[in-house]
């Protein structure tokens, strides 16, 4: 008993046979996934295969059809009211491909505005904590600027250390450097890499072929609704099983 | 005062070119046609108004059939209002007007009045009877109903330091008077005399002396001197006799200190 | 000062242009009463509108049908009829039920003419705010409030601390517009006798007969007053500006 608990520890996201329709078109068919504390999964897959959805169920912003969804202790299904769904937001943050920041706030506060009136932590501790986090996605210097004064990739890094001050146990990014210019990217990705290396459980839904191989353990390539394929990033990329795995990736590589 | 004796004066001059310069004679024409027609009001309770059967009757209705009875002559009553009266009579429509009319400079312009005033009307006020109101000075500094632009609302406002709430018309001031909005409405007494006696305000009373007296006239035609001086005649008899003061009797109105006086002064 | 009342008697003995709420004390005490009535139903008003506005536009976002349908109802009430029959309405049919009978068997109204003058005001403002609002509201992205909600705001905190003060910017120009109309309605009140500017106008103007004069008078004031309005607005609008956000 105890040496099989050591093996194969509880994970700490669990999605089980998840359906999802809008409407009459079903975008989730059935996907399953673990993942481990301080792990970082990348999932890939054509655009409308049903990613962002997946993330957002997981976030609870989206309620799923059949299945069911656990994070840590939450059976993320049977939230029903907000109080409850609070709860679990506490546990898991979500960064945006649109960023999202709040325009009429600066960069600080919209660093400490969850923890202040969410979390009910106190200002003056919140704010040391959103400076040093700032600090780490390297914008110090812009605490005090609105969202509309910085570039696209500031703005992302900012909306990390929003997603961050939370003190997150899952960080889920979707499609972060999608609206970005190229020459940004790179430091948001930069900032990703760090929390993953710090130990961080990410789920990560990215074109970024490079950097899925690079900082994920596994890698889920989805395709229709479904989960084509999964493995580590070597196996997925470079000897994939499926012949949709090789069309998809022979096209983005 | 200073005016009403002006007035007086001015009638009496009036008097002795008329005189002199009668040409048309509207009381021998009555008197051969054997019928007096008068305009009096019919919306105006007690002054004028129809009863069941349709039938002019009130205060100024009987001092009309009293004037036929001396001419010896039929009555005819033609009911008025305010905005046709003096058209009325100097279109010849009717031989006289004894409706409502305050006895004013600008209308002694246009017709003629006959001496004495037999009647008037001032400001008082209508409260509910359980109010108590005794005089004017229980009014100051409460909200007392108005009608926007009378003559009067400065006066009440500034001399008895009423706080006045003035509305656009009767109508909305009788509402806001009953809704409790004020405790008293501020209007010509003879129209709340008429008020009053509608079982509607039966627990209302008009409590005060009332003020700013206005004279009515009885109307004639310009030039009109024979059945101006005939009118005038039965007018100082009317005083004189009482009459008047009977016929506020009759009529349920509030003895007036001006009738009494008018009595005081003829007698 | 008295130099100055005793100028404007002159001016009347001289010129015949009458202006008694400079040297009647009477009517100058009048007219300062009218001002302020008039400043305290625009202020109390547009307070009060403003919250109505906020309010409705929270609840007809609302989960319930009845909620909105509610919400609804009123705006189409109050956006569909005259504010003058509105005050009417209000000051002698729901007045003359909410009286109690005092002491002396006379029946009290539980709520004045002031108090009704303001009440109809700001349910007629608010109506239209609540559109306003709402068009505000519906301008936010709902990305942004995905986020707000992903964060663990609830639907309150989200609301108040996220679309309102962006919907609020979004909304300023057409609120300029409602409550500039506010304060020009308040001369309504005139109607149901509340002593505001017009009331005391037309009282010293029938006293004194001096119309030509005193509706130069009110004409000047209401363009001081709303323009004072306006200036306040759009500094505040520039104050509350955010770089990137908006026009």
């Amino acid at each position: 008993m105890n040496a099989e608990a050591t093996t194969t520890p509880r994970p700490l996201v669990s999605v089980r046979d998840v359906h999802k329709s809008f409407g009459h078109v079903e975008v989730l068919k059935g996907v399953s996934m673990d993942v481990q504390k301080g792990e970082a999964i990348c999932i890939i897959g054509p655009s409308g295969s049903g990613k962002s959805t997946l993330l957002r169920c997981i976030n609870g912003l989206v309620p799923i059809n059949s299945g069911t969804i656990r994070v840590r202790d939450f059976e993320v299904q049977n939230l029903k009211t907000d109080h409850e769904k609070i709860a679990l937001r506490k546990e898991v943050s979500m960064v945006f491909q649109q960023y999202n920041l709040f325009p009429h706030k600066t960069a600080l506060d919209n660093v400490m505005m969850a923890p202040v009136h969410v979390l009910r932590e106190n200002r003056d501790e919140v704010r040391t904590r959103a400076l040093a986090l700032l600090k780490k996605v390297g914008l110090a210097a812009k605490a005090d600027a609105y969202p509309g004064e910085l570039s696209g990739g500031q703005q992302q890094r900012v909306a990390i250390a929003r997603a961050l001050a939370m003190r997150p146990e899952v960080m889920l990014f979707d499609e972060i450097t999608a609206a970005l210019d190229p020459e940004t990217i790179k430091d948001v990705l930069a900032t990703v890499r760090e929390l993953a290396n710090e130990g961080m459980t990410c789920m990560l839904v990215t074109h970024e072929m490079r950097f899925a191989r690079e900082v994920a353990s596994t890698v889920y390539f989805t395709d229709g609704g479904v989960i084509v394929e999964s493995g580590p990033p070597a196996q997925l990329f470079d000897r994939p099983a499926k012949e949709r795995t090789r069309a998809f990736l022979s096209q983005v590589l | 005062m200073i005016k009403f004796s002006n007035i007086v004066v001015a009638g009496a001059a009036l008097a002795l070119l008329g005189a002199t310069a009668a040409h048309a004679d509207t009381l021998a024409d009555i008197k051969s046609k054997g019928t007096l027609v008068v305009g009096t009001k019919a919306d105006y309770r007690p002054f004028g108004y129809l009863d069941p059967s349709g039938k002019i009757i009130g205060f100024e209705p009987d001092l009309a059939a009293d004037l036929a009875k001396r001419l010896g002559v039929k009555l005819e009553l033609v009911a008025v209002v305010a905005s046709n009266r003096i058209q009325f009579l100097q279109q010849g429509k009717i031989d006289l007007m004894i409706a409502t009319a305050s006895d004013t400079p600008d209308r002694r312009k246009i017709i003629d009045f006959a001496e004495p005033n037999y009647y008037g009307s001032g400001t008082n006020v209508m409260a509910l009877k359980s109010a108590h109101l005794k005089s004017w000075a229980d009014l100051k500094g409460k909200k007392v109903c108005l009608i926007q632009g009378s003559f009067y609302n400065k006066e009440l406002q500034e001399k008895y330091g009423i706080e006045g709430v003035a509305f656009p018309g009767t109508a909305e001031a009788l509402a806001a008077l009953k809704n409790g909005n004020c405790v008293g409405f501020a209007y010509d007494d003879t129209a709340i005399i008429g008020q009053l006696q509608t079982p509607e305000w039966s627990a209302y009373e008009m409590p005060l002396d009332s003020i700013l007296f206005q004279p009515w006239g009885i109307g004639v035609k310009q030039g009109e001197t024979a059945l101006r001086d005939f009118v005038g005649k039965a007018t100082i008899d009317w005083h004189k006799t009482g009459e008047i003061i009977k016929l506020e009797k009759k009529w349920g109105i509030k003895p007036t200190k001006w009738a009494e006086e008018m009595h005081d002064k003829y007698k | 000062m008295d130099a100055i009342w005793h100028w404007f008697r002159v001016l009347y003995d001289t010129t015949g242009i009458n202006l008694p709420i400079f040297y009647d004390a009477f009517d100058r005490r009048r007219f300062v009463n009218g001002l302020w009535m008039t400043l305290a139903l625009s202020v109390i008003s547009i307070i009060a509108s403003v919250a109505i506005g906020v309010v409705g536009a929270w609840l007809q976002g609302s989960r319930l049908r009845m909620t909105r349908r509610v919400v609804n109802g009123y705006i189409q009430f109050f956006r569909n009829t005259p504010p003058l029959v509105q005050i009417y309405f209000f000051y002698f049919g729901i007045g003359s039920l909410l009286s109690t009978t005092g002491p002396t068997g006379h029946p009290v109204p539980l709520v004045s003419n002031v108090a009704w003058a303001i009440i109809s005001l700001s349910f007629f403002a608010g109506a239209f705010n609540v559109e306003i609002f709402r068009a505000g509201v519906e301008a936010v992205p709902k990305t942004t409030i995905e986020a707000a909600e992903s964060l663990g705001f609830s639907r309150l905190r989200t609301y108040l601390l996220i679309v309102l003060p962006l919907a609020f910017r979004i909304s300023l120009p057409a609120l300029n517009n409602n409550l500039v109309n506010l304060v020009k309605t308040t001369t309504l009140a005139y109607a149901i006798a509340v002593p505001e500017l017009l009331y005391v106008t037309s009282q010293i103007w029938s006293d004194n007969l001096n119309v030509p004069e005193m509706m130069n008078v009110l004409l000047l004031v209401y363009f001081v007053l709303v323009g004072a309005l306006v200036l306040a607005m759009d500094r505040w609008e520039r104050a509350i500006r955010v770089p990137g956000f908006g026009a």
